[in-house]
């Protein structure tokens, strides 16, 4: 292709040597596990009650951290993009916390607030005998924690790109805010909404620490698919390892979801 | 409450970057008012301000007697209460939508369920011709097809007002002229007030009974065409006023004009048919006798009045074409230019261009 672009010619062998190794940095550690693999008995493996409980466990609570947050989601990031308050821009720093906080400092702070002696837990637990942590709930919960932000954050920045004209006409044309988000905004940012969706299912699926922390690791129970393999590591190598490529399976699924969005075509 | 109907509009407010807008505007029923000013005047911040997408700061809006926006009151009508219909400069249609449910719309958010409004919405399918589109998705439209959908969907909400930005900005030169037409009828379809929105003086002078001149978030001239052309009020409008536009039909570069026998002839000999022949009053060149050489159009006029505009004297000449020109002063006091007198008028071919209307 004939482009005006930078210098041309060899790229400098320094350069090259560098990015081969960060590629293998990457790359290396996939091979390392499929070279692993022990393929024959993969079928056996993924029958095993540790890996279908652990399974199941994860596409239910993973699942049900991407809906709850959606559902909270969404509005915040509405909020977030489409009012004005004191505090805004604070709120959001808040909101994108979880995102660069260690894990397992999200898991014990979730403690501290909603364990059974927590700050809002104790009182409930008092009043009902309900308590989040070691329970499914609180695997949930952790992962809503995690997950929620890489949903606010993708469709607040697809909300800030909108044209605005577009819920200006709807409003003029009679409707309430309420319906224009409804029949206007949420249509018009449907692809974004998607990916933060799938974004934050996967961090859901992924997330170890503050799971640990918070929800325990009880086999059947609070046991995702990350915990089964750190578990398994110790007891089945084989098994972790299939536990593992089933992840690998899932993480490539989402690229290939997320592709025309991340990856140019060039 | 007075039962005074159209629109009365004090528009006063300052915008975050300093800009300050003081506007005052009033549109009867049935006729068309339009906003004529160069970019950056404020035309689509009073637009807003009057369709309710920014509050104003002072002054009040009355549409029909009712006031929509008076700050000394506290009354701000949010815009889904303001039955004013807005059409945006390239429509903003909703894309996800198919033209039918764009039309229908309005009708939706007016509490019909989904049937009555598309039930509604047929209605200005079928009046704006847009029977075969109503199933294909806004996002996929031309231009003009696009204009028709905005425009349905606009007085499908049966608004008491409508205001038109830019209507014909987003099309191209050749669609220009055939929907300025049928904007025009559509407009004379709608009985309440109108407000166009413009900066090309040609769309101001075709399609507004009455124009407002806006400079600097102020209005600096209002009037008929007419009046506007014949005493330009600011350097500003001077120019663009200044621009004769003429009438006709021509056919290989000669022009048959509507308002006079005088055969014009231009350059452009691809254009034929209807046109709009618009001649700077700088090309105009003024000449005590018959010009030598061979301009391709030279007559002899009369000279209806001469204004000076400061660095530039506009003479404006009457019988057989209403023309101005513009000449340097020193010229005026040459030629010894006043009003009756009898003057050699010559235009180059090259300096007549013609649209197609």
């Amino acid at each position: 292709m004939a482009e005006l672009g930078g210098p041309k010619g060899p790229a400098p062998k320094g350069l090259i040597a560098l990015a081969v190794l960060g590629a293998a940095v990457i790359l290396l550690p996939i091979v390392g596990l499929l070279a692993r693999t022990p393929w024959s008995r993969l079928g056996e493996l993924l029958g095993k009650p540790i890996v279908g409980d652990a399974l199941r466990l994860s596409l239910i609570t993973s699942f049900a951290a991407a809906g709850i947050s959606l559902c909270l989601g969404l509005p915040l990031a509405w909020i977030l993009s489409r009012t004005r308050f004191w505090g805004r821009s604070l709120l959001r720093a808040f909101v994108t916390l979880p995102m660069v906080l260690p894990p397992v400092v999200g898991g014990a702070a979730l403690l501290f607030a909603l364990g059974r002696r927590g700050v809002v837990g104790e009182p409930i637990y008092d009043l009902t005998g309900f308590a989040l942590p070691f329970s499914v709930w609180g695997v949930i919960l952790a992962n809503t924690f995690v997950a929620m932000p890489f949903l606010v954050l993708t469709i607040e920045a697809a909300l800030n790109n909108t044209d605005h004209r577009q819920e200006a006409a709807a409003a003029t044309l009679g409707a309430s805010r309420l319906a224009v988000f409804n029949r206007v905004t949420v249509p018009m940012i449907r692809p974004s909404i998607l990916a933060g969706l799938v974004l934050a299912w996967a961090r859901a699926l992924g997330e170890f620490g503050a799971t640990i922390t918070f929800a325990g690791n009880l086999s059947g129970r609070t046991q995702t698919l990350p915990l089964a393999v750190f578990v398994s590591l110790e007891a089945d190598r084989d098994a972790a390892i299939a536990i593992s490529l089933i992840l690998v399976v899932i993480s490539v699924a989402v690229l290939l979801i997320l592709r025309n969005r991340w990856w140019s075509t060039q | 409450m007075s039962e005074v109907s159209g629109l009365q509009a004090s528009i006063q407010l300052q915008r975050s970057n300093g800009f300050k807008l003081d506007v005052e505007l009033n549109i009867a029923a049935g006729t068309t008012a339009c906003l004529l000013g160069p970019n950056g005047a404020g035309k689509s911040t009073a637009v807003g301000a009057l369709a309710g997408l920014i509050n104003i700061e002072g002054g009040s809006i009355r549409l029909n007697g009712r006031t929509l926006n008076d700050p000394s009151v506290g009354i701000a009508i949010p815009p889904p209460d303001r039955k004013i219909g807005l059409m945006f400069q390239d429509y903003a249609l909703f894309g996800h939508l198919s033209v039918e449910d764009n039309i229908a719309f309005g009708p939706r958010s007016a509490g019909l369920s989904k049937s009555a409004s598309r039930l509604a919405a047929a209605e200005w399918t079928h009046k704006f011709d847009l029977i075969d589109l109503a199933g294909r998705k806004a996002s996929d439209l031309s231009g003009g097809q696009a204009q028709r959908v905005a425009m349905a969907r606009t007085l499908a909400a049966n608004p008491d007002l409508i205001l038109l930005d830019e209507p014909l900005a987003a099309l191209d030169v050749g669609t220009k002229a055939t929907l300025r037409r049928i904007l025009s009828t559509n407009l004379e379809a709608f009985d309440g007030p109108r407000l166009i929105i413009t900066h090309e003086p040609a769309e101001a002078f075709l399609l507004a009974d009455r124009i407002h001149i806006m400079e600097n978030g102020r209005i600096t001239q209002s009037g008929t065409a007419a009046e506007i052309r014949r005493s330009p009020a600011t350097a500003y409008v001077g120019a663009l006023a200044g621009t004769n536009f003429l009438t006709g039909s021509t056919f290989r570069g000669s022009i048959t004009l509507d308002e006079s026998n005088v055969v014009l002839k231009t350059s452009d000999t691809t254009t034929d048919g209807r046109v709009i022949v618009t001649v700077r009053p700088s090309a105009l060149a003024l000449h005590p006798s018959q010009p030598d050489g061979s301009p391709r159009n030279s007559w002899q006029a009369k000279i209806a009045s001469v204004e000076n505009l400061g660095d530039v004297a506009r003479v404006y000449l009457d019988a057989p074409l209403p023309l101005a020109a513009d000449v340097t002063p020193g010229s005026v006091e040459q030629l010894g230019l006043s009003a009756g007198q009898s003057i050699w008028v010559a235009i180059k071919a090259t300096e007549i261009s013609v649209s197609p209307a």
